[in-house]
């Protein structure tokens, strides 16, 4: 969870504990992911309780995060009327509070974080109202920008991860030359993202907060302009690509190529070359260095012991072990810290000679770098279909590791 | 937004598992959805097209739309997603599509509709 949806949470939770919204009832959380993650931690703290997490993926039921329980969502229908409450920090928030409806929940739902803001099911004369706000805003924010960038191809990242730009940014180059567009602007959401971009070459950004970006990609869809394209596999709601994956299985470099760009298979990605010289580079023990990431705002963490396994074992071979981090994130024990330049990753890990990371955009970022890779993919489901994480994020190149339980570091 | 528009709208949802809007439909999805519609669909799915189009399928399956009405369909959706049990298949340039991945190779005709109606 980013930083942005994390003070929005708090502060949601805040107003309903000020509220005494949990005050008698029995606390529930749906569907098992990083958010919800974040959210049983922050609730732990507080004192709260949260007597299980409803979850429709089978594979997950029977398991446990900080022993909160992960049940089927049908678990719920035992509680007695009045008596429960849902807390949802999920994108498909609207989704997950129209199936426990339709089940027959009657008590209250609550959305954590706006996840997605193009979502609302309902047809009443309040909400088309508030969402025509929404239009209006956007509408305005675009012509904004289009008296900007006058005559620019407009391409709107709707998401602030790394991966999406990386895989965006290889592709784009094909399709802005078959369009015969010499002059694109990239609108991300947040600075990462805008230096993703300049990773593959000297393009306009403009960043966006999400709420502007989701009212602003939202104008684009009512305009139907021409001059703007949204490069995405699943967001926003009009887009259908991933709806593919109920049917068959196709790694998102796939749907990247093929479905958002409409580019024939086997299309050679461009790389992003534009690195620079990592600042403290003298600090790290040429080809006897590893950096390890294991911090990812959008995949579940993996646990202690993985890494301490790692850590353990490259130390014990003379190597120095530094954790990548950002912001308030510790280094892992054993550890120094590292906080490089997007542009000055791929250079600082050609110089230690290993990265080993959770399966991240960080990891897309670094896909093509000169030295050993591994990546560590936590052992779930994309999304709610029946392809494993490592199916649909396999990197070429690297050594793909998923970690279930009790996992055991082997390294040949 | 017409109430009554709306209203139809709301009505149509809570009757049908899936509604797919269809405004530029070829003959050929028209082809492979009436085959592909044939018995367990009944009642389940709903496809919405442009009454110009004379797709040959029967009311259980078909609903046609006067121009009025067809914009305000369009509008309405490319203001928010009001359910997830609507979607548009539009020729629309600016996203992606499912047909890319048939274009492409990566995907039948078949799979593609039978994708878009999961």
């Amino acid at each position: 969870m980013d930083k942005a949806h994390y003070e929005e949470m708090c502060e949601n939770l805040g107003n309903m504990f000020q509220n005494g919204v949990f005050s008698g009832k029995r606390l529930y959380l749906f569907g098992h992911c990083n958010a919800t993650e974040t959210l049983a931690d922050v609730l732990l703290e507080k004192g709260i309780s949260v007597c299980a997490i409803l979850d429709n993926n089978e594979k997950k039921q029977g398991s446990a995060y900080r022993n909160i329980p992960i049940t089927a969502p049908q678990t719920i229908l035992s509680e007695v009327s009045g008596s429960s409450l849902v807390c949802i920090a999920a994108r498909a928030y609207e989704a997950m509070a129209q199936q426990l409806k339709n089940m027959g929940y009657t008590d209250s739902i609550y959305k954590m974080v706006e996840y997605d803001s193009f979502a609302e099911y309902s047809l009443s004369e309040e909400t088309i109202k508030r969402k025509r706000e929404r239009l209006e805003r956007g509408i305005t924010r675009f012509n904004k920008l289009s008296e900007k960038y006058s005559g620019y191809m407009k391409i709107f990242c709707p998401f602030n991860a790394l991966g999406d730009i990386c895989f965006t940014m290889s592709y784009l180059p094909y399709f802005l030359a078959a369009r015969e567009i010499a002059e694109c602007v990239v609108c991300v959401i947040g600075q990462a993202c805008a230096q993703t971009v300049r990773l593959f070459g000297d393009y306009p950004t403009e960043i966006f907060s999400q709420k502007e970006m989701d009212e602003t990609i939202q104008a684009v869809i009512y305009t139907e302009d021409k001059n703007s394209f949204i490069a995405h596999q699943d967001r926003p709601y009009v887009v259908n690509l991933h709806k593919a994956l109920y049917i068959k299985c196709i790694p998102l470099e796939q749907i990247y190529c093929c479905g958002v760009f409409g580019l024939p298979k086997g299309t050679k990605p461009y790389k992003p070359t534009f690195c620079k010289t990592y600042e403290d580079m003298e600090k790290i023990p040429k080809g006897k260095s590893v950096i390890l990431a294991p911090y990812a705002k959008s995949v579940t963490a993996l646990s202690n012991n993985v890494w301490e396994q790692i850590v353990e074992y490259y130390i014990e071979r003379g190597y120095k072990c530094f954790t990548n981090v950002a912001g308030d994130e510790k280094p892992l024990p054993g550890t120094l810290s590292v906080s490089p330049k997007l542009a000055e990753v791929q250079p600082l890990v050609e110089h230690a000679s290993t990265f080993i990371g959770i399966r991240s955009g960080l990891c897309d970022v670094l896909r093509y770098a000169d030295c050993e890779k591994i990546a560590l993919y936590p052992d779930y489901n994309y999304c709610d279909t029946k392809w494993k994480a490592i199916d649909m994020y396999a990197l070429e190149g690297w050594e793909n590791i998923v970690v279930k339980d009790g996992f055991l570091w082997k390294k040949n | 937004m017409e109430k009554e528009f709306t209203k139809n709208m709301q009505s149509i949802i809570r009757a049908y598992e899936k509604v797919l809007f269809l405004p530029y439909a070829s003959s050929e999805i028209v082809s492979m959805f009436r085959d592909y519609s044939k018995g367990c669909l009944k009642n389940k799915i709903l496809l919405l097209m442009k009454e110009e189009a004379d797709c040959g399928l029967n009311d259980i399956y078909c609903m046609y739309l006067n121009r009025h009405e067809y914009i305000d369909l369009k509008n309405l959706y490319h203001t928010y997603e009001f359910s997830n049990k609507f979607s548009i298949s539009s020729e629309d340039s600016n996203f992606g599509k499912i047909w890319n991945y048939v274009k492409t190779g990566l995907l039948t005709p078949e799979e593609a509709l039978a994708a878009l109606l999961y």
